[in-house]
């Protein structure tokens, strides 16, 4: 906390060093909430870009009030949910009649690189509903408190701890079942 | 059967790599993003200071009486520095023959006014003046010959 303090003191003051550091501690956690949220690499990795480009952009009027990765975890939420709206309302379209998804297609580099436990973990949180998914992996990736889940998706602690508990449960048949295939 | 604590461990621990060319050049373009914000930051920051004198008819006047604040205070400040350089000097030439520069009272008042700084500049002046008021310089072996060594 005192640290990252320190090293938005620094940022703001235009140190590199001081970026690249708070790159560094919080690159792959941001990825992994991508990735756990849109079940999409590339989508998940335009994110978290996104997410640090902005940070960047507004580094010098920035004042933490919280933890730094709590405010990143939630840029990163809302992103994810607002690509995912977008996704949801462009489905109307019959997937018969579209091209192929620009995820589907190879890029010549890829920030994530998965590996088998990983797609595993993803395929497995892709089958959740968004907002237990959203709770499950804000509370245990991003390390958000239930009430910071809650006013993040507006709603009651009650509803998030449900949803929570729902999402848990899920996940958990699900990678049983998966482990008794 | 898997607990809990096992899903719980493996979200958070989920094991992920990432390429490191893409790491890098993700850095630079953060980089580039701060040096931009950085040169604008510039750019906004320079003229805002002008726009609020010139917008607000109080700053206005307030800037224009700091200005000529500014620059009374130098002036006077910069004549007053001129008196006291011009009237050490007469004070030290005032003292004109050599006899009275080496006296132990123009020394003492020296040594107070500026140390052996002054002192040493009193000496100096009264060589001057002695060197002055003779029309040529007397050698060592002038001197001994004329005291009949020679």
């Amino acid at each position: 906390m005192v640290e990252d303090k320190l090293l938005i003191w620094k940022l703001r003051r235009g140190s590199k060093d001081a970026l690249s550091r708070i790159y560094e501690k919080y690159r792959d956690d941001m990825l992994r909430i991508a990735a756990g949220l849109l079940n999409e690499a590339d989508a998940a990795e335009d994110i978290v870009h996104d997410v640090f480009v902005t940070f960047v952009r507004s580094a010098r009027e920035f004042q933490l009030t919280g933890s730094l990765r709590g405010y990143l975890t939630t840029c990163v939420a809302n992103k994810a949910r607002n690509l995912n709206r977008a996704k949801f309302r462009q489905r109307t379209v019959n997937l018969n009649e579209t091209g192929p998804m620009a995820s589907n297609l190879k890029r010549p580099e890829q920030w994530i690189i998965y590996n088998e436990e990983f797609r595993q973990l993803n395929n497995a949180m892709a089958r959740l509903p968004y907002e237990q998914k959203e709770a499950v992996i804000l509370h245990i990736q991003g390390r958000m408190k239930f009430r910071e889940i809650a006013q993040l998706q507006e709603t009651s602690v009650k509803t998030i701890l449900s949803r929570y508990r729902y999402g848990l449960n899920k996940l958990r048949s699900i990678l049983n079942g998966e482990m008794t295939k | 059967m898997k607990q809990e604590k096992n899903i719980k461990k493996l979200i958070r621990n989920a094991p992920m790599k990432t390429n490191s060319k893409v790491n890098e050049a993700v850095l630079n373009s953060l980089f580039y993003e701060l040096d931009k914000s950085k040169k604008a930051d510039l750019a906004i920051s320079r003229p805002s200071i002008w726009r609020v004198v010139i917008k607000s008819r109080m700053v206005k006047f307030a800037a224009a009486i700091v200005i000529i604040a500014a620059i009374c205070l130098f002036f006077t400040h910069y004549s007053r520095d001129r008196q006291i350089e011009t009237s050490k000097i007469t004070q030290i030439s005032e003292l004109k023959t050599p006899a009275k520069l080496t006296s132990l009272i123009s020394l003492n008042s020296a040594f107070r006014r500026g140390g052996m700084e002054a002192v040493e500049k009193q000496f100096a002046e009264a060589e001057q003046k002695i060197n002055r008021g003779s029309k040529k310089c007397i050698t060592t072996e002038q001197m001994l010959c004329e005291l009949g060594q020679c």
